[in-house]
């Protein structure tokens, strides 16, 4: 670029601006990461110090903890002694398998229940469904915590009928999710080259599979075909800590406004060429709303593995107890060994902070679709 | 009958209407069990003195709630028997610093010659002039519960809904690695409370806690050591800094969202008429996220009057002088602790009765907020 107007002095001026400029920009670039960089510091602190105290001795874990060294251990005193004492003490095993169960069941029927009422609420033309949807709108608003002390009277005095009743809809649910996997299977399974088995073992391969997706509402019939026989109360089960949260007012919600969204052309097409309105549910929709369901999962994943209210109150032993009500163990049995306390933390926080940061993408996404538009 | 039934139950809708309670009907049915009917059966319970150790249960009509709502301001008559030298069993006496203390609980009011308010106790006394009155109520600490729960939203309301929405400006810059930091801010909401209420249990130690080492380098020494949980006075706003720590990450994901949605255009219009940074933040940022910031506050609301994880972890008896005492702890204690649970039905039922009033005036003030524009 020539610039013949201009005299030596006024491009090095220029110039000298230019620098300036780049300087300011460099050192307010600086301070703004430098602000974040500590504000990251104090929203990540507490974590670091729990990972960081799990791995030291149990006596430095209190010594440690107004200096430095809270966070920069001395990497010769680093030991696995508290995480051992976990597994001595606790069934570590058996809590966390009890929260992985409860919480994958839950999610999983909850998708299921939820969608296909929002379908019918957001598609189908029925009497009562301005009501319905009224009722289930006002209902986000009563939380868990408010009805804690009913619902755990009601589930301790469940009678027959109403145990008869549940278990006749579990196993309608876990039909119909046969129904739609079979279905869906069978292009899957060519898909994937069972297209050159036999007839027979193409059957059977779809059974399988079938069976397997299914697991979690087949296991749900099971537990109340069990509940109903045995009778007595729900307290200290595992299907008392799924079967009240399955359906969920919010989830319904979020579903609906998403259903409400895609265009109706899909699904009259779809009728046009004869299909029913579970196939269209099944077919058109759940398809179209893989993003939905991915925001409700991963909220309701959030929401259940933290439970910890309703577990207190529903359970008893560590037959069904889930991880964080296992916590309070190493808060009130003697010894009380501040190390084991911190280890237990962090084997509970660890895995889901990893998976947290794996799906980080799909965290920040499910959330940001939860902030409904107006 | 018949044509009601041909209109409604025959034909495309009768089939829609079979199909519904078909599909919908698992979710319908397992939410009227679950949800509807434990409110119902809340109702019920709240005017018995039902016990959960399966006692014989008698209907006690209002009773319950005329406990829990039972509230009075009355001034109390003058000192029946000065005791200035040293303070008795039960009765007036000066304190050490010449404040007058009434030692209640070892007497009843009617002893002082208030007999009809013999089922009440002294909340808290204050003086107007030369009179001593007292605030009266049936179930002091469900007073003090409520009160303690209003003083937890209106202060994490506000404070989590500003400070999220100045993360998520910082965030919104157009920086490079700016999702790092998002994922750092974001990471105590995938982290389970209970878990982080047990670590600051330890981060809040007045003696060797990382909190108050820090506020003391921070500050040159001005600040603290504060007891924080073993204080009356800081017990509430320790709780009140994690949950904002912990939940603050959510709401500025949301704000994220809602500025990322705001043309950009709009800035750009807003340049050439010659606004600054400020300006374009009061007046285009602002009024284009409001459908967003209401929607957190109300959920936020929601969120915070539900407190009890933190508290039952942290202050499993309520904090010392019950000052982290909540409506849903103190019905939970009632309930499940101590077996009560017609009594803590009626609490769960005003609980609900708050939660539903605060709702329906935060959006009568958005409609006559939209009616205003």
């Amino acid at each position: 670029m020539t610039t013949g107007t201009l005299s030596q002095q006024q491009r090095s001026e220029a110039e000298r601006r230019a620098t300036l400029a780049r300087i300011r920009k460099i050192a307010r670039r600086t301070l703004v990461y430098g602000f974040m960089l500590a504000l990251g510091f104090l929203f990540l602190f507490p974590i670091i110090f729990m990972i960081v105290a799990a791995f030291k001795p149990n006596d430095r874990v209190i010594a440690d903890l107004s200096s430095i060294r809270a966070f920069f251990p001395n990497p010769s005193i680093l030991t696995t002694a508290n995480i051992k004492d976990v597994f001595e003490r606790v069934p570590f095993g058996r809590l966390a398998f009890n929260s992985v169960f409860t919480t994958f069941v839950t999610v999983i029927a909850g998708l299921f229940v939820n969608s296909m009422a929002a379908y019918v609420l957001s598609r189908l033309r029925w009497i009562g469904r301005g009501l319905v949807l009224g009722i289930i709108v006002s209902l986000i608003i009563i939380p868990l915590e408010a009805i804690a002390v009913p619902l755990m009277m009601e589930v301790n005095e469940m009678n027959t009928a109403l145990n008869l009743i549940i278990t006749a809809l579990m196993a309608i649910l876990t039909g119909l999710l046969w129904a739609a996997l079979w279905n869906a299977s069978g292009t899957w399974v060519e898909d994937a080259g069972g297209g050159s088995l036999p007839a027979p073992a193409a059957w059977g391969l779809q059974a399988l599979f079938t069976a397997i997706v299914a697991l979690p509402l087949e296991i749900l019939t099971v537990m109340m075909i069990r509940q109903t026989i045995d009778g007595g109360t729900w307290l200290n089960t595992y299907h008392v800590q799924i079967l009240p949260f399955i359906a969920e007012p919010f989830s319904i919600f979020l579903f609906y406004q998403f259903f409400v969204g895609i265009p109706k052309d899909f699904d009259e097409a779809a009728y046009v060429d004869g299909a029913g309105p579970f196939r269209i549910y099944w077919q058109i929709m759940v398809p179209l709303s893989r993003p939905v369901f991915a925001t409700v999962a991963i909220l309701k994943f959030l929401q259940f593995w933290a439970a910890y209210l309703w577990p207190l109150m529903a359970t008893r032993s560590s037959d069904f107890r889930p991880l964080m009500v296992g916590m309070d163990f190493f808060q009130t049995q003697a010894p009380i060994r501040w190390g084991s306390i911190m280890g237990y933390a962090a084997m509970v926080t660890i895995p889901v902070l990893i998976i947290f940061l794996l799906f980080q993408k799909w965290f920040v996404q499910s959330v940001s679709s939860s902030g409904v538009k107006g | 009958m018949h044509t009601f039934y041909q209109q409604h139950f025959g034909g495309q809708r009768g089939r829609d209407f079979l199909i519904a309670m078909f599909m919908g009907g698992p979710a319908f049915l397992l939410l009227g069990l679950f949800m509807i009917w434990p409110v119902i059966r809340g109702i019920d319970l709240s005017r018995t003195n039902q016990r959960f150790d399966g006692a014989q249960a008698a209907n006690v009509g209002w009773s319950n709630y005329d406990k829990i709502l039972s509230v009075n301001v009355i001034r109390l008559p003058d000192i029946p028997d000065p005791l200035p030298e040293e303070a008795p069993a039960a009765g007036w006496y000066r304190s050490n610093d010449g404040e007058l203390i009434f030692r209640w609980r070892a007497r009843g009011l009617e002893e002082i010659g208030l007999g009809q308010y013999a089922d009440y106790e002294i909340a808290r006394q204050f003086s107007i002039r030369d009179n001593q009155y007292a605030v009266i109520a049936k179930d002091p600490l469900f007073w003090k519960a409520l009160l303690n729960n209003f003083y937890f939203v209106l202060i994490v309301v506000p404070v989590q809904t500003a400070l999220a929405l100045l993360l998520a400006l910082l965030i919104n810059q157009k920086l490079p690695y700016r999702n790092v930091f998002r994922t750092l801010y974001f990471s105590p909401v995938a982290t389970a409370m209970v878990i982080i209420a047990v670590v600051w249990l330890f981060l809040y130690n007045p003696q060797y806690g990382l909190i108050n080492q820090m506020l003391d380098t921070l500050s040159g020494g001005q600040l603290g050591p504060y007891k924080w949980l073993q204080s009356s006075k800081m017990a509430m706003p320790a709780i009140m800094i994690m949950s904002i720590w912990q939940g603050v990450g959510f709401q500025m994901i949301i704000f994220l969202a809602g500025l990322q949605d705001i043309p950009e255009d709009l800035y750009e219009a807003s340049g050439i008429d010659g606004a600054n940074a400020w300006q374009k933040f009061r007046f285009v940022t602002l009024p284009m996220l409001r459908n967003t910031t209401i929607f957190v506050v109300l959920t936020t609301t929601i969120l915070a009057f539900r407190l009890f994880d933190q508290v039952n972890v942290m202050t499993p008896d309520g904090g010392p002088n019950e000052s982290t005492a909540t409506m849903v702890w103190y019905a939970i204690r009632r309930g499940w602790g101590q077996s009560e649970v017609g009594y803590a039905s009626a609490v769960s039922i005003v609980f609900v009765g708050i939660v539903l009033i605060i709702s329906l005036i935060q959006r009568g003030v958005i409609r006559s907020g939209d009616a205003a524009e």
